[in-house]
């Protein structure tokens, strides 16, 4: 419920001691966005590589 | 058409790397400095395997096909002597089919979700608001997201996790290393070659700056990281791949893929999205596979890593999309009898 619903709807002949306090509902986030989120958190889901030239590595050694 | 399949997996595939980077770079780094009083013995300390052991391997990944073809209970009823490794995922189903591995490979950092392979203590924190595990092939119980089966896999790792050595990678998140402990695996590190150590501002460098221990390559996934840890820490020479899709069933609807809505907001609509997943024959059955940009990518990684291999796999996942001539494809009681 919105606040403008709400102040149409407590309007009345009489005032009330404690005036009701709506508040704005928080705005969910656009489609499109939690697809990209979707998007990093799975296609980066797995440990990545790039180096492509062995197998193993121990510093210096090899 | 398929030139034009292969260029839009290959756009979509070639971005893959910078997003792993960006997305577990300072995460991998903060769980190996936190591993690090943990990291007594790494996978250049494991014993010597006895000459049955040390001749063959199978290594249980946890693809589709390990359920269809109910290889698990296959390899149980064939006595086969040979090393058993298996990844994280399909640790749960070989010990519950009463077949316990040598080794259990992990890699993924994932701070909540790993630790469920081994049983979760924080259940039903981890799960909430996660639909990671009703999305696993291998075991459907998995996908159930149940209590009493997650009470029912800490009970059974406890009582069998002192029976396999743990290869536990340093970028490990610590509530799966604290299972791990518990269950009494005999752990044995090593890191994960997550790009060139000789490039500017390495993370494997600097992975390897906080603990000097081996690296291995891992093509992106745990099943190919287990490959490595045979072929080139074990070097056992023949080596069978069990649950190797790097793929789907063709009766697998495309909107049940792992990254089906993710394909949508890269392509902006529908339109394109068909050249996005790529058929497959498997030549021993002529059953229809297919992949899509994610698998084609660790495929690819691992066909290219496969290029340094000097021991001989074959593929018996008896299904998916790695079909390669340097790699048969038999079945997998072929195999088996092929080692004795």
């Amino acid at each position: 419920m919105g606040v403008d619903m709400a102040e149409e709807l407590l309007k009345g002949n009489f005032k009330v001691k404690n005036p009701v306090k709506v508040e704005k509902q928080a705005k969910s986030e656009p489609v499109h966005e939690q697809l990209r989120k979707r998007a990093l958190a799975s296609l980066g889901g797995s440990m990545v590589y790039m180096e492509r030239k062995n197998l193993t590595w121990d510093g210096e050694k090899g | 058409m398929l030139d034009t399949a292969v260029k839009e997996f290959e756009n979509i595939v070639e971005k893959i790397p910078q997003i792993g980077i960006k997305v577990h770079g300072q995460r991998i780094l903060e769980h190996a400095r936190l591993n690090l009083p943990d990291m007594t013995k790494t996978i250049k300390d494991l014993p010597v395997l006895d000459s049955v052991k040390a001749r063959s391997a199978v290594i249980i990944s946890a693809g589709p096909s390990v359920r269809r073809q109910n290889s698990i209970q296959r390899i149980v009823e064939s006595k086969y002597k040979g090393t058993i490794i298996v990844t994280d995922g399909s640790y749960a189903a070989s010990i519950k089919a009463g077949l316990f591995p040598d080794f259990m490979l992990t890699l993924d950092p994932h701070p909540t979700r790993m630790v469920r392979w081994v049983g979760d203590h924080d259940f039903e924190k981890h799960t909430a608001n996660d639909d990671y595990f009703t999305r696993q092939d291998l075991n459907i119980e998995f996908r159930q997201n149940s209590i009493q089966q997650n009470e029912e896999h800490i009970i059974l790792v406890n009582k069998h996790g002192h029976l396999t050595k743990a290869i536990v990678a340093s970028t490990a998140p610590r509530n799966l290393v604290a299972r791990l402990k518990e269950a009494k695996f005999d752990m044995y590190w090593w890191h994960p070659l997550v790009d060139d150590p000789y490039a500017p501002q390495s993370l494997t460098r600097k992975l390897y700056a906080i603990k000097k221990i081996p690296c291995m390559n891992t093509g992106g996934t745990v099943g190919v990281a287990a490959w490595v840890f045979a072929n080139s820490i074990l070097k056992i020479p023949t080596i069978g791949l069990v649950g190797m899709d790097f793929g789907y069933p063709a009766e697998t609807p495309i909107e049940k893929t792992q990254t089906y809505y993710e394909l949508i907001e890269h392509l902006g609509g529908k339109e394109e999205l068909e050249q996005c997943f790529i058929e497959y024959e498997f030549p021993l059955t002529k059953e229809k596979f297919y992949t899509d940009p994610t698998y084609f990518w660790y495929r690819k990684n691992f066909l290219e890593l496969f290029a340094y291999s000097t021991t001989k796999a074959y593929n018996c996942t008896e299904g998916g999309t790695l079909i390669d001539e340097r790699i048969p494809c038999v079945t997998l009681e072929k195999f088996i009898n092929h080692t004795k």
